[in-house]
């Protein structure tokens, strides 16, 4: 036990920025493409009847792509605060600090985007197959989207206010 | 229609896993989320009180053929011969639900299909039993081909002309075929010859090991399928108790007999089973079924001075029940509940054009059961 965790402290910090980058833009369209997936198919399926494509239901779709969008905002502004090298003596404290910051930066917009690129499939299913028959429905049901679009826009938030406020000390580059 | 050779795709995830589920409410839309929301579709397409009403009103069948182009039928009788016949409108439609049907069928991928092969088996074994009554009374084997429900053909339904008794049924013809172990229920004491006696009986011995075996395949299925269908299922199955307990008074069949054909999945199993197979008369079936509220209420509509028949009274049921698999989502009950629906829609389109064709436009609305 004692092993592991000298282990997990011994993680270079910028091993750390760097999987939260990729688990911030990887996770991001997860939940993207989940919500595409979902949405595309059942409105294929409800435009064969209606003779042409419903298109409020790219609305839904849209929402879902705005998700990676914000993924890939955090990922940028995460890549602009990676440095490269290490000094001699090993991380200072700060170092520290900002690798965990990262990873974690990166780990709260992945979820929050994942989750709710799945919400968004969930309920976009929904609204594609009841606005094609009672077509009055899809203002109401927006806001249910909207709703759902807002949980991946805190993750960014809390993203955002984590990475502006870290930075990698100086460094020692050879 | 043919039975396309089937292959399952994934063997080892099969090996593994078993036979593939549809997916929950995150996973349903990869495989079978198109299917589902087209056959959505199918629903905000059928008739609704205005047509039934414009329907109501024509005085000749072929007033009833313009109507009926104006709404998603469209032309489907644009290339019938005038003098129009209520058989003509019945193929006709059932052959655009086939049709319907058979895109279904093409477009499903794996647990979907066994399920739409499962609504077949039905109209198979009416088929089946619809071919020997006809070969018993020496029709042509040509005619007997084209009575039959176009669901349910399968290749070797020819030779079932030869069949003489149950083991010869099972042993020339349905042993290929999905519904030949459901025949081995037949077999046990004795050997059914297929006359006219035990045609019925057969019948009757094929559909309750089809329903409990479908019965059996929704359980597996799991989540929301298992939760409709098999309440679509056990209203089924005691349907086909009561119905095969009012149809047995003043007949040959014997109690013991009669007690081998009810089903074991519906509510009724095992209480209301015991009393129906006891049952004497029909104020006998009324008690036996008095303990589940539906259809006490169902038994209570059909007092001695109402027009309504059991039939049509089970026929109003089914409709309701079958309304609501639409209201659920991410589960197979509505392909289910849409061959259902169709299918009483045509029955209703068949029974105006009978009505409008023999001028009894004023017993239309008892035999007219309105989908919404």
């Amino acid at each position: 036990m004692g092993n592991f965790i000298t282990t997990l402290l011994e993680v270079s910090p910028h091993m750390w920025a760097a999987l939260g980058l990729a688990l911030c833009i990887g996770l991001s369209v997860v939940g993207s493409a989940w919500g595409i997936w979902t949405i595309g198919a059942s409105t294929l399926g409800v435009s064969i009847h209606k003779g042409k494509l419903e298109t409020r239901n790219l609305v839904s779709i849209l929402f879902c792509e705005a998700l990676s969008i914000y993924g890939i905002i955090v990922s940028i502004i995460m890549t602009t605060k990676a440095q490269t090298g290490e000094c001699m003596p090993g991380p200072s404290a700060v170092d520290r600090q900002t690798g965990y910051m990262m990873f974690s930066a990166g780990l709260i917009t992945g979820c929050c985007n994942m989750m709710a690129g799945i919400t968004l499939g969930v309920v976009g299913k929904g609204i594609a197959v009841s606005t094609a028959a009672v077509s009055s429905l899809f203002v109401k049901l927006l806001i249910v989207l909207i709703f759902g679009e807002v949980l991946g826009l805190y993750g960014m938030i809390v993203s955002l206010i984590e990475t502006g406020n870290c930075n990698f000390g100086k460094t020692c580059t050879f | 229609m043919e039975e396309p050779g089937r292959y399952d795709m994934d063997i080892f995830t099969q090996a593994l896993f078993g036979p593939p589920r549809p997916g929950n409410m995150i996973s349903f839309n990869i495989e079978d989320g198109f299917l589902e929301a087209y056959v959505r579709g199918f629903r905000t397409k059928l008739l609704t009180q205005n047509d039934y009403a414009n329907l109501c009103q024509c005085d000749t069948l072929e007033d009833m053929k313009m109507h009926l182009a104006q709404t998603e039928y469209g032309d489907f009788l644009a290339n019938e011969p005038s003098p129009l016949a209520t058989t003509t409108i019945k193929d006709k439609c059932t052959e655009k639900l086939v049709n319907d049907f058979n895109y279904l069928r093409t477009n499903a991928v794996e647990p979907l299909y066994t399920f739409l092969d499962y609504i077949r088996y039905g109209y198979m074994i009416d088929n089946i039993i619809l071919v020997i009554t006809g070969t018993l009374h020496q029709r042509e084997t040509a005619e007997l081909l084209e009575r039959c429900h176009p669901l349910g053909m399968f290749k070797t339904i020819g030779s079932l002309t030869a069949c003489r008794n149950a083991s010869e049924l099972y042993k020339h013809v349905l042993v290929d075929t999905p519904i030949g172990p459901y025949i081995l229920n037949c077999l046990n004491e004795q050997d059914l010859d297929a006359d006219e006696k035990n045609v019925e009986v057969i019948r009757n011995t094929l559909y309750k090991a089809y329903l409990e075996d479908f019965y059996n395949y929704c359980q597996y299925l799991g989540g929301a399928t298992a939760e409709l269908m098999c309440d679509l299922l056990q209203f089924e199955a005691d349907r086909r108790a009561i119905t095969i307990t009012m149809n047995s008074f003043g007949t040959e069949l014997g109690k013991d007999d009669r007690s081998k054909l009810y089903p074991s999945i519906g509510l009724l199993h095992p209480a209301g089973i015991l009393k129906l197979s006891k049952a004497d008369d029909a104020d006998q079936v009324r008690e036996a079924v008095n303990h589940i509220l539906p259809y006490r209420k169902l038994f209570q509509e059909l007092g001695p001075n109402s027009e309504k028949s059991l039939e049509d009274a089970f026929f109003e049921y089914e409709v309701e029940i079958n309304k609501m698999a639409f209201d659920t989502q991410m589960g197979y009950a509505l392909f289910y509940s849409f061959v259902k629906l169709k299918e009483q829609e045509i029955r209703n389109i068949v029974w105006i054009a009978e009505c409008v064709s023999q001028g009894q436009k004023g017993k239309v609305h008892q035999g007219l059961i309105p989908l919404f």
